[in-house]
């Protein structure tokens, strides 16, 4: 027996020697213009938007005005049109399928980092129900933040984040990122197309959160109260075809979640006049005129039920 | 559970420190429980399934040995075989039968459709039952005595590292081992690790990065071109064999570290130089159960030459059957069976080409030009195994053989948006063609290598999972079967 652990530290020590290094040389070896590491793991994805957005973030802060969510936040809510109608900057950190374990870690980092005025959570059903790692293999990738990544790796506890985490310290020359076409300033990525979708309700499926999730969520009211985070919960505006019985069932939870903190809950899943086929590119996501009317009607009411502290 | 999750890399340590701490009189209940907890963690309510096959089976085995009256054991055994093969008919064929069956009243003009059962495939259902079949056939036979511990022989049925995807063990080889008494030993446990190790390579590295490519291809064949389609079916030919031959290595493997030795299951079958050679190379655990207690009974080749290709041809398409639901794998094991039958028409003049060319000389170009032409012969028949439906794999097939190829579509098949994801798991799959002989020599004892030179290809091997290796729970492909 001890001939076998004895061996077997030999061997878990020339791994945790070789991981490393291999990942090392793959990582700083480029062939036809990539690193070798991009040939071999297809989740190491190269930089994105976030990397971008955290550039501008940097050169441009402070902000008083955050959103964090999902593609829906990010593509949601435009810092032109709050600039000019409420002038404020406002700050998109949204991602693509940003879970809510993450938009706690990052809301936490943030906001320990920096004061903000307002801090809106976009809350979407999906993310509530389904979990995959796009969310935390895009934030480990992206995000300038090394205690963020770390939070999210120790959250998540799956090697493939362990080989995101090493590509950010151990691929030297990093600096390509993918350039999205739509992307505008702060984080805000628009979209002007519109779709044609027949007007038929989704069917119902029953509201089936991850427990998981809805503990983080209320870890994450939990960490807002306690902290004097001046958060926000946005439920913004759902084509037609949204199923209304799960949507009410979607807007009960968050109530009930948010009763004993009470942060102001803006609920426009239903209550909005846009249509599918002018204002929404997809059977999710607003276009930007879509974005307009949305944006328009949330300052009006962030503007009389939840002041500025540049108001007081 | 399956292998290839986190799950089970905590499962399994405990299973073993519990089994070698255990005395010896309780480790049968030890691995009992954990098989029973293994199969449980899938979907619980199934596992009444194999309680059903274990209960039945264990009775009318030993009903069959204090039988004398040939007749009444016939009863017995066919009473057996009826609810296993009913299990089987209900859970996996049930769909296919009534589909079959409503196409055939359609084109009646009958109005009336029987409905679908949407009963889920309980997994490993074709394995087990096979296994236990085999205990009451050869309990029938007389080839060998009923096991009177419950507890032992549903163990037997339940094992947990085979349970699910084989190897199809036979009682007089696993049986007897759970009585036995096995220790911590050294040189067993390593061998059983390392196996394992490469398992897990085959399933995370190779099958399961593969599996995208050819989903990608077979999903949709009508817009790829031919030569995306042929790429696509080699990528399928070593994603079947890397899942398939993984799982096999890793129940080995875990089995070999309990002590249980299981059969082999895989023998470099690619490297064939015939087809009937790729079935003593491939699955060895269900061609063997097949030839014993199908083709022999049927009469095997101790019969008239006509009488004989029915008996291939018989067998194959029930192999091709037992593999699943579909037309599609009727048609791979009919494919098969041609193979077969043709191989034996034609199998003097193969015979004297073969005597010429050692004549003259050309033993090796003879061997591999017959290894070549087996693996185009089985790439074929892949094609029907992984199509959706018949008339896809015709599509494909007719893509292939026409040379409808177009090297933009293939470009844009390897590079994904500019990146060359595909190509990094082309250079891997090449590697692994050359070093598969090598590894299973190497894991089968067969071949030696210095101690460092062991240490470097396991932890290299190690080290290519954490970096390349997919680990989502990817479900293997035989556990549908």
């Amino acid at each position: 027996m001890s001939k076998f652990f004895r061996n077997g530290l030999i061997f878990l020590t020339l791994v945790v020697v070789l991981y490393p290094f291999c990942f090392f040389l793959l990582g700083n070896i480029s062939l036809a213009g990539q690193p070798l590491i991009n040939w071999f793991n297809p989740n190491l994805s190269t930089k994105g938007t976030i990397h971008r957005a955290s550039i501008e973030f940097n050169e441009d802060q402070p902000f008083q005005l955050a959103v964090f969510g999902s593609s829906h936040a990010y593509r949601g809510y435009d810092p032109r049109i709050f600039e000019e109608k409420m002038d404020v900057k406002m700050f998109n950190f949204g991602s693509s399928a940003q879970s809510i374990p993450n938009s706690y870690h990052y809301i936490k980092q943030e906001c320990a980092k920096n004061t903000y005025d307002i801090v809106i959570l976009d809350l979407l059903v999906s993310i509530f129900e389904n979990r995959d790692l796009e969310s935390s293999i895009i934030l480990t990738r992206n995000v300038a933040d090394d205690q963020l990544a770390r939070n999210i790796l120790w959250e998540e506890k799956d090697i493939r984040l362990a080989n995101i985490y090493l590509a950010r310290h151990l691929i030297l020359e990093d600096d390509y990122f993918y350039e999205n076409p739509d992307y505008i300033k702060y984080g805000f990525v628009s979209k002007t197309d519109s779709m044609k979708a027949p007007n038929i309700q989704r069917p119902y499926k029953e509201f089936d959160p991850s427990e998981r999730v809805v503990q983080r969520f209320k870890d994450l009211l939990h960490y807002c109260h306690q902290n004097d985070v001046p958060l926000v919960l946005v439920n913004q505006p759902r084509p037609v075809q949204t199923n209304e019985e799960k949507n009410k069932e979607f807007s009960e939870f968050i109530i009930e979640c948010n009763a004993p903190y009470n942060f102001p809950v803006f609920d426009y899943s239903l209550d909005h006049e846009l249509k599918t086929d002018y204002n929404f590119y997809d059977l999710g996501h607003m276009n930007q005129t879509g974005v307009e009317y949305f944006n328009s009607r949330l300052i009006r009411d962030l503007k009389t039920q939840v002041p500025l502290k540049q108001d007081d | 559970m399956l292998f290839n999750s986190g799950h089970f890399l905590i499962f399994f340590p405990i299973v073993l420190i519990v089994y070698f701490w255990a005395p010896k009189k309780y480790r049968w209940l030890i691995l009992l429980v954990a098989s029973y907890y293994f199969y449980m963690a899938w979907k619980a309510i199934y596992i009444s399934l194999i309680l059903i096959s274990t209960v039945l089976d264990y009775f009318v085995g030993l009903a069959m040995s204090q039988e004398d009256d040939k007749r009444n054991r016939k009863i017995l055994l066919f009473i057996s075989l009826l609810v296993n093969l009913g299990l089987l008919g209900v859970f996996k064929y049930f769909n296919f039968f009534a589909d079959n069956f409503n196409v055939l009243l359609g084109s009646l003009n009958l109005d009336y459709l029987i409905p679908a059962s949407g009963l889920i495939l309980p997994m490993g259902i074709s394995f087990y039952t096979f296994q236990t079949m085999a205990y009451t056939i050869d309990v029938y036979n007389r080839k060998i005595e009923a096991e009177k511990h419950f507890g032992y022989f549903a163990l037997y049925v339940s094992y947990f590292p085979q349970l699910v995807a084989g190897p199809i063990e036979r009682a007089q080889n696993l049986l007897h081992q759970f009585k036995l008494e096995f220790r911590f030993e050294y040189e067993r446990v390593v061998s059983g690790l390392k196996q394992m190790l490469w398992g897990f390579f085959k399933k995370m590295v190779i099958a399961d990065r593969v599996a995208v490519l050819v989903e990608a291809a077979y999903s949709n064949p009508e817009a790829c071109d031919g030569g995306t389609l042929l790429l696509a079916t080699l990528l399928f030919t070593f994603q079947i064999y890397c899942d398939f031959s993984g799982y096999s290595d890793i129940a080995i493997g875990a089995s070999r570290i309990l002590g249980i030795k299981l059969m082999d299951n895989f023998r470099t079958p690619y490297l064939s130089r015939n087809v009937s050679e790729f079935w003593s190379r491939w699955h060895i655990s269900l061609s063997t159960w097949f030839r014993d207690y199908l083709y022999i009974p049927l009469g095997g080749n101790r019969v008239v030459k006509w009488r004989w290709y029915y008996n291939l041809l018989i067998v194959f398409l029930v192999s091709g059957f037992w593999h699943g639901a579909n037309w599609t794998f009727i048609a791979w094991g009919a494919l098969h069976g041609i193979y077969l039958i043709l191989a034996l028409i034609f199998k003097e003049q193969k015979a004297q080409f073969s005597a010429k060319m050692n004549k003259w000389g050309l033993k090796r170009i003879n061997t591999w030009t017959s290894i070549i032409l087996t693996f185009v012969l089985v790439v074929i028949a892949w094609i029907y195994f992984r199509a959706e439906n018949i008339s896809d794999a015709h599509l494909i097939l007719s893509k292939i053989s026409s040379f409808d190829f177009n090297l933009v579509a293939l470009e844009s098949f390897i590079i994904d948006n500019g990146r060359v994801k595909a190509l990094g798991i082309l250079i891997i799959v090449a590697i692994f063609i050359f070093i598969d002989p090598f590894m299973d020599a190497l894991i089968k004892n067969k071949r030696k290598v210095s101690s460092l030179s062991s240490y470097l290809i396991y932890s290299f091997l190690t080290v290519t999972i954490l970096i390349a290796g997919n680990f989502g729970k990817v479900d293997f492909i035989y556990f549908q079967f």
